[in-house]
């Protein structure tokens, strides 16, 4: 079975490589075989359709030529040297006292690079529809050799509806994913690899590419940034492995002595549970904040009994801060592991209980050999899920202590920030985008590759047919 | 004589009118100039009226002026999204004028520089210039001071702290509420024991002397300070709203803040309601008086204006003199008009109070280091107030809190 995976990955990249090499060996064998008419279209595209009668898709073909030709010559041409440059002309204001300043605008690194990367994207698509367009010359061509029918638009554009109607029904998805989703997300990527940080805002100063300085500034043990980054990222996982175990954990017992026989008023238990998903997990946040105050109310109460003489520091003291989140987060996450947990007790047959009490088995015995078996099989990708979610838990950290108390020895980060959370304030506060990208970047490469690990070693992936 | 002017202006105007008449050419029409002007949301009403005043007094042109609402305090973040997009005049607090200045945002303060230069404060005209050139209006001046009760303290009593904090008030009332968890109030106490924020210049990156021995002087203050429970409060993160309840409850005699919260403990202490100066400390033996940080609201002309020369000259009006007064009328701000009258001014306790911290209050360094300084002072204000940093680890970590002010990326 693992060598069936294994085979079936490489055969994956070979397709994918394959098809390079098919798409090249496409433009040799149409040059050889092609006649006039198909050559042309490596110049003219669309050429060989328009020629043989297909007008629709030989025009489109050649529109999309003439496009690209007419942007590039205009902006793209420009916008490919700026993604190399990033700009060399920085704003000048010429400051003469009495006089109006007059400003002489300069390169905005910011937008050459968004421009660039539109217009690489732009690029790819025109290389692929000219790749289409040979494939389609010599097909036609082919097809009157061999004197068949070719397929008007009207016979076309029924396929797209009939049996390429997937592509028609993507297409516009696609399209948005495109332009919403990858475009910003490579833009932001490559921002890792410049110096984008407070110091080279443009218009005022440029930024330039730097390789892979950023990442080597935030792994460095001596420096300012990796003696955040390690510290945080330490915490980020030490968060992540304690909120989500305890969350499931309690949710689970919870769930657990709510079905017990002899409860009472099961419906009315979870309902009270359940009650604090029905308050917005940050209005409880910011109450719980104002609660844990040194000067809050929980603090006051305390002093007023005379339970202790000063307050507990419950946000301010690091240790105290990362204990207090720790529990507020099980009152916000509690209930949805009880809820989810409470379905699948009902599932398991009454008869294995039963036949576990006759052979003796104790309450903590029935829990480790059939309850927790059953409950980890159904809710392994919710617990990785809940953990990658945690690693990422913006709301609770950012809402109940903002990351505080502040680090003393950290760059702009306090004792309870997650990287998530630094990288908020550096892109909020001080305006290291920089930085901010490429702790983006290590977060989603911890989090695809822990939970691609997890996934796969779950019981879930693993036997996935057999349970009933 | 009078009537005589009279008749020949409305001959002259008949005459004008006839001609254009005549020639059929209607009289040329005024250019169409439209502006943004953008200020936060308490300022709105005191900005129109300004707006309506600069477009009474600038008829020669047709003036659309919007306003928009972006806070002084989040002005950096609002404008650099993109400049194109931005007003042609904003607000902003004065900390962030290098940021601006770095990312080329301000247009500089070219014409009538000198008149601006002298009509305001030096202060002001220091926190608005970058590197030798006046970059934007000065427009009010903002520190803090001490508010306090006069059922618990008298006038002198309210000028040392220590006297302060002696003084046996009834039971469940604090004595000094000041929070330390800010950078921006925690820096009192460097300052008053001589420590220097960016070298003797303020402006020098690489300079910061609070983990001196004056420096420990200061922090070793905060630590007994902070000690004192019974008389002294911290208030913490809901510092401003706990202050002003606690005035209203009468918990509390004296607080340091600023005069964003003037009305609200006018209100709350009514006739025993007094402002004046931070109060003295001893320090190294000798009496001195408390430091602050100023900060000035500027507005800016962006540099991506379509019409420069009439944004500056709006940035300019809402700057001037009767402006200043008439946002010191409506808003209790203190004005850096130097040219206002003092007596003015003195009728408002807490801008008179303000005035009166000026004398002992260092300029936020207009330099980019100092939004490195914020995070490591409430790191270690907060740890002295929680009681964690104590006389044995204070040098320590004022020797952490300063590698990070001066901490550079590259």
């Amino acid at each position: 079975m693992e060598e069936n995976r294994i085979r079936l990955r490489w055969s994956g990249l070979r397709r994918f490589f394959a098809a390079f090499v098919n798409q090249a060996n496409l433009l040799g064998h149409t040059f050889r075989e092609g006649d006039g008419r198909t050559r042309l279209s490596f110049v003219l595209m669309g050429f060989g359709n328009l020629v043989r009668g297909q007008v629709a898709k030989g025009l489109y073909y050649f529109l999309s030529e003439a496009v690209f030709v007419v942007y590039m010559v205009l902006f793209g041409a420009r916008s490919l040297v700026g993604i190399v440059t990033l700009g060399t002309k920085t704003q000048y204001i010429e400051a003469i006292p009495g006089q109006v300043p007059k400003v002489i605008r300069g390169d905005n690194s910011m937008l050459m690079l968004l421009y660039g990367v539109a217009t690489v994207l732009l690029v790819v698509w025109f290389i692929a529809t000219y790749f289409w367009n040979i494939s389609s010359a010599m097909q036609t061509q082919r097809a009157v050799e061999n004197g068949e029918v070719l397929p008007g638009l009207r016979t076309e554009a029924r396929e797209y509806l009939d049996a390429k109607f997937h592509v028609t029904l993507m297409i516009l998805p696609v399209m948005g994913l495109l332009l919403f989703t990858v475009l910003p997300l490579l833009f932001m990527i490559l921002i890792a690899f410049t110096n984008y940080d407070s110091s080279h805002q443009p218009p005022g100063s440029l930024f330039h590419w730097t390789g892979l300085y950023t990442f080597k500034a935030l792994f460095s043990n001596s420096g300012v940034l990796g003696g955040t980054f390690w510290p945080v990222l330490g915490w980020t996982i030490t968060w992540a492995v304690i909120a989500t175990a305890s969350n499931y954990v309690l949710g689970m017992l919870l769930a657990i002595l709510i079905n017990r026989k002899g409860v009472r008023f099961k419906g009315l238990w979870r309902t009270v549970f359940v009650m604090s998903i029905a308050i917005p997990q940050f209005v409880s946040l910011l109450l719980m904040r104002n609660m844990l105050d040194d000067f809050g109310p929980i603090n006051g109460v305390l002093q007023h009994w005379g339970l202790t003489s000063k307050f507990i520091p419950f946000l301010t003291n690091a240790t105290f801060a990362r204990i207090s989140v720790l529990v507020v987060n099980l009152w916000v996450g509690i209930p949805y592991s009880m809820l989810i947990t409470s379905g699948i007790l009902l599932s398991i047959p009454k008869e294995l209980y039963e036949a576990a009490a006759i052979d003796g088995a104790s309450p903590f015995r029935m829990w480790t050999k059939i309850i927790l078996p059953y409950v980890v099989f159904v809710t392994g990708p919710y617990l990785i899920t809940q953990f990658i979610g945690n690693i990422n838990n913006f709301n609770v950290i950012y809402l109940l202590t903002g990351g505080g108390p502040s680090g003393l020895t950290y760059y702009q980060a306090g004792k309870t920030d997650l990287l998530v959370t630094w990288l908020y304030k550096l892109t909020v506060n001080t305006r290291d985008y920089s930085y901010a990208s490429a702790i983006g970047i290590c977060v989603f490469i911890i989090s695809a590759i822990l939970s691609l690990v997890a996934y796969r070693n779950t019981k879930s992936y693993k036997k996935e047919e057999t349970f009933q | 004589m009078f009537g005589n002017m009279k008749r020949i202006l409305a001959v002259g105007l008949v005459v004008l009118m006839v001609a254009a008449l005549v020639t059929g050419c209607a009289p040329k029409p005024k250019p169409v100039v439209a502006l943004t002007l953008w200020g936060s949301q308490d300022d709105q009403a005191m900005l129109q009226t300004m707006a309506n005043s600069f477009k009474a007094a600038h008829t020669d042109k047709d003036y659309t002026i919007t306003l928009g609402v972006c806070g002084e305090d989040v002005a950096k973040d609002t404008v650099l999204k993109d400049l194109d997009a931005a007003a042609d005049v904003f607000a902003f607090a004065s900390d962030q004028i290098a940021a601006l200045q770095g990312a080329g945002a301000l247009l500089p303060v070219t014409v009538d520089t000198d008149a601006i230069k002298t009509a305001n404060s030096s202060a002001s005209v220091t926190a608005a210039t970058v590197g030798g050139q006046l970059m934007a209006y000065p427009s009010s001046a903002d520190t803090y001071f001490l508010y306090y009760d006069k059922k618990y303290l008298s006038d002198a009593e309210a000028g040392s702290l220590e006297t302060i904090m002696g003084k046996s008030l009834p039971t469940g009332v604090t004595n000094f509420a000041m929070n330390l968890s800010n950078g921006w109030y925690i820096a009192s106490f460097f300052f008053a024991s001589g420590c220097k924020l960016f070298g003797d210049t303020g402006v020098d990156p690489t300079q910061c002397d609070f983990n001196s021995a004056k420096g420990l002087a200061a922090g070793q203050y905060m630590i007994q300070l902070a000690a004192n429970k019974k008389t002294f409060a911290d208030y913490g993160a809901n510092y401003d709203s706990t202050m002003c309840q606690n005035f209203k409850d009468r918990k509390l005699a004296a607080a340091v803040s600023g005069t964003w919260n003037a009305t609200k403990v006018q209100e709350a202490l009514g006739t025993d309601y007094a402002a004046t100066k931070l109060p003295t400390i001893k320090i190294n033996g000798s009496d001195v008086n408390m430091g602050s940080f100023a900060n000035f609201k500027l507005y800016g002309v962006n540099s991506h204006t379509k019409a420069a020369a009439d944004a500056m000259a709006l940035a300019e009006w809402v700057t001037n003199k009767d402006n200043q007064l008439l946002r010191f009328q409506t808003r209790s701000f203190a004005p850096t008009n130097v040219t206002i009258d003092a007596s003015t001014l003195s009728s408002n306790v807490a801008v008179a109070a303000d005035a009166l911290q000026g004398k002992y209050a260092t300029l936020q360094a207009s330099i980019k280091q100092m939004s490195n300084y914020w995070t490591p002072a409430a790191a270690l204000g907060t740890s002295i107030g929680n009681g964690k940093t104590t006389n044995a680890t204070l040098q320590k970590d004022l020797d952490a809190m300063v590698k990070q002010i001066l901490a550079t990326l590259q």
